[in-house]
């Protein structure tokens, strides 16, 4: 199949010339979308261009590491799937696909699709993890915990930590991530002794990083690729507000 | 730890939401007083003398209001800039999902309705604009404030002015109800719809409830 790709270059941060560039391609259908690429750079590089520079890892919806903004949609246009996991077979024969990075101040562009992403890491290290020995994997069953308990723990755990719903949100607001982090880890038991101060250190971290507010648009809900869902947000609130009345 | 907190963003949320919520409530508490002109000259301006006669109390409520009023307009404005700032770079392709025309209009109806109080507040409150209905008596002598309420809803004019800022007024609240309840940590699990449900609920009964009294008196099912 034909297609026409349009994608956004931008030689480094800060690029003044940065723009679209159109990029026709004869790809198969059975191709995944950023086979495609691997394609029109194996071609760029053949004809002594720079290739377009785009993150990926796994390419198996499970690193969060790939990130493009796919014809307007943060992982493009299937639901709770990462851009990784699109095939060809989503877009028409001839149509025109329009890649942008994820746009964000807190995620400078490096170069073409790339984004600094590592806001997510200095949230994570505000607090986003426990301080006790958790021990080795059979050391999990010495808590006994619910079956409810563990599903809805997991349920937020799933996050990659992409940004996607950083990317999708009209305010670049990162609570999504964080509520995921903050939920995930306030509902368990070895999570529960440092809740009071995790919560309030992540949050504070993700302002200096300069994340927008949740305006409750719900569109991180919609592009996230693990499906997290608002009721992360709602349960950082939640946490916050308990945080600001209660002494750990 | 505790001031570092009510810093947050998350803070200058929870302070929108509370007084948003506070605002919302009067808004229904509003709009229930305003029905009652279906009853008559009688029942309106003994409501309208009782709230007059209310003293102290009405301006502690009125300051109350002016208070909660100023302070959510305050959050908004600091968190509406720093939500811009958050994105100095636009999309030049975004197919948004899931918003609504309300929820993206947040500052738009806001701001609408902020330059409406003032019209409202000048027009039945302090009698500066349509002066002309304003210092009529009833025959017990009582302010004739229902007189002034039909005669100046059957201008058209006025009446759309009206319409518009209960539209305004009804797809804030819409957004604001469901938004506000997960921002206070209560819209999750299975609560969650019916969080979500609360907002149309309340933009639609405020909606109906201020929209239809200037307009039976614009179509005369109400009569000065
Ligand atoms: S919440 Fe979803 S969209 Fe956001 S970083 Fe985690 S996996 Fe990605
Ligand atoms: S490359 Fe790992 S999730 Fe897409």
């Amino acid at each position: 199949m034909r297609v026409q790709f349009r994608i956004w270059r931008q030689n480094g941060p800060g690029d003044a010339n940065a723009g679209f560039k159109e990029y026709p391609l004869q790809a198969d259908e059975h191709m995944s979308l950023l086979e495609a690429l691997d394609l029109l750079n194996a071609e760029l590089i053949r004809k002594g261009e720079t290739p377009v520079a785009f993150e990926h890892d796994c390419r198996e919806g499970i690193c969060g590491a790939c990130s493009l903004v796919v014809n307007g949609v943060p992982h493009g246009p299937r639901s709770a799937t990462t851009t990784c996991q699109i095939h060809m077979r989503e877009f028409r024969e001839g149509e025109t696909i329009v890649l942008e990075p994820w746009r964000a101040r807190p995620f400078p562009v490096i170069k073409d699709l790339v984004v600094d992403r590592s806001a997510f890491d200095r949230i994570m290290s505000a607090g986003g993890y426990v301080s006790v020995r958790a021990g080795a994997a059979p050391d999990a069953n010495a808590i006994p915990i619910g079956q409810p308990t563990a599903e809805r723990a997991f349920d937020f755990a799933a996050c990659i930590g992409c940004g996607a719903c950083v990317a999708a949100c009209p305010n670049a607001s990162a609570m999504l991530f964080v509520g995921a982090k903050v939920a995930h880890l306030a509902i368990l038991p070895q999570g529960k002794v440092e809740r009071t101060r995790r919560v309030g250190r992540m949050v504070e971290r993700m302002d200096t990083e300069g994340f927008g507010g949740c305006s409750n648009h719900g569109e991180c809900e919609a592009v996230c690729p693990k499906s997290i869902s608002l009721d992360a947000i709602a349960l950082l609130n939640r946490e916050l507000v308990r945080a600001a009345v209660v002494e750990d | 730890m505790t001031t570092d907190i009510l810093r947050t963003t998350i803070a200058a949320k929870v302070t929108m939401a509370l007084s948003g919520a506070g605002l919302v409530l009067f808004a229904l508490a509003h709009m229930a007083g305003h029905l009652q002109v279906f009853g008559g000259r009688e029942v309106y301006n003994h409501y309208a003398e009782t709230l007059q006669g209310l003293g102290a109390i009405k301006w502690a409520v009125r300051a109350g209001l002016l208070g909660i009023l100023l302070v959510h307009v305050r959050a908004g404005v600091l968190l509406s800039q720093r939500n811009r700032a958050a994105r100095p770079q636009a999309y030049a392709l975004r197919r948004l999902q899931r918003t609504t025309t309300h929820g993206r209009a947040m500052l738009l109806t806001g701001v609408a309705f902020l330059a409406f109080i003032l019209y409202h507040l000048a027009h039945f409150t302090l009698g500066w604009v349509h002066p002309q209905f304003f210092h009529a008596v009833d025959s017990l002598g009582r302010p004739d404030v229902y007189g002034n309420f039909v005669r100046s809803f059957q201008h058209p004019l006025i009446t759309i002015t009206y319409l518009g800022a209960s539209l305004a007024v009804a797809m804030h609240a819409t957004h604001a109800t469901s938004s506000l309840l997960r921002t206070l940590g209560l819209s999750h699990g299975r609560f969650r719809r019916a969080c979500e449900a609360a907002g149309p609920v309340v933009g639609v009964a405020l909606l109906a409830g201020f929209a239809c009294v200037p307009l039976a008196c614009l179509l005369r099912l109400i009569q000065p």
